[in-house]
């Protein structure tokens, strides 16, 4: 199953895996390990390609399950 | 279905079989591959269409009398390859390393992170990770083994260039790196 979002572009790069979200020593956080910390049990992937950002995943999501990966989404793009 | 024929449906999903088993099926791509009870995977077909690349590695460290680069157990390292311009579609990508003693056992987390573009394109136009999927390095102490790359380069193309990032997860050791194998079919 997919959860699909859409990716801008900005300045020439894609960016809903975002480079500037990086932690205390400056190394590159990663959408997928975001999305881990909030759901460990999830089996997923995440895929990028072009300006579609697709999070494939091996059960259906709930509502209130939707609305957290929203947030945590959105939270990584906007890097806040 | 004539005499002496079986068919079987093409699919890109298929289990690990039990222990002291294989299997055989046709992928989507319509090659034919061997699967046996630790999870590895094999193309069987040799037609003059399946062409083979391999990429030596950036290197950093002497195993036996080879060169590597080594990932401790919980180090991570980038490496870079290159498709070929005859590529038509994938049939497997591995990476191949040398597995030490204090990295073989079970349930070894092992992230993978790619990222792929061609000339001309937003380096980041394809990025996929998984970091899902977990190996059994049970009695692989001192061999080579190979991990598939595949599900993180879904939509690869002619030319592209392409990055791997290979993120241990606390393994217990070191992984030594040397190779990656690209088989396509040619255009």
């Amino acid at each position: 199953m997919e959860y699909v979002y859409i990716r801008s572009l900005v300045n020439g790069m894609y960016n809903i895996d975002n480079p500037e979200r990086v932690d205390g020593e400056g190394n590159r956080i990663h959408l997928a390990k975001e999305i881990e910390a909030e759901f460990p049990d999830w089996d997923f992937n995440v895929r990028n390609n072009g300006s579609v950002c697709k999070i494939v995943y091996s059960e259906a999501l709930t509502a209130p399950e939707k609305t957290t990966l929203d947030g945590i989404v959105i939270a990584h793009k906007n890097n806040t | 279905m004539s005499l002496g024929e079986f068919i079987v449906k093409e699919s890109n999903s298929h289990d690990t079989p039990p222990a002291g088993y294989s299997k055989l099926y046709p992928k989507e791509n319509g090659i034919w591959y061997k699967k046996d009870d630790a999870g590895v995977e094999k193309a069987l077909e040799t037609s003059s269409s399946v062409k083979r690349a391999l990429f030596t590695l950036d290197y950093g460290n002497n195993e036996d009398n080879y060169r590597s680069q080594e990932v401790i157990g919980t180090g991570s390292r980038r490496f870079t390859f290159g498709v070929p311009c005859d590529f038509a579609s994938l049939v497997s990508l591995v990476i191949i390393g040398k597995v030490s003693a204090a990295a073989a056992g079970s349930a070894k987390g092992i992230d993978l992170y790619s990222s792929y573009a061609s000339v001309g394109e937003a380096s980041n136009t394809h990025e996929e990770s998984d970091i899902a999927t977990t190996y059994d390095l049970s009695s692989k102490s001192g061999k080579f083994i190979d991990i598939d790359l595949s599900g993180v380069f879904t939509s690869l193309s002619a030319e592209d260039i392409c990055g791997i990032q290979v993120d241990h997860n606390s393994i217990g050791g070191a992984i030594d790196y040397m190779l990656i194998r690209l088989e396509y079919i040619s255009a």
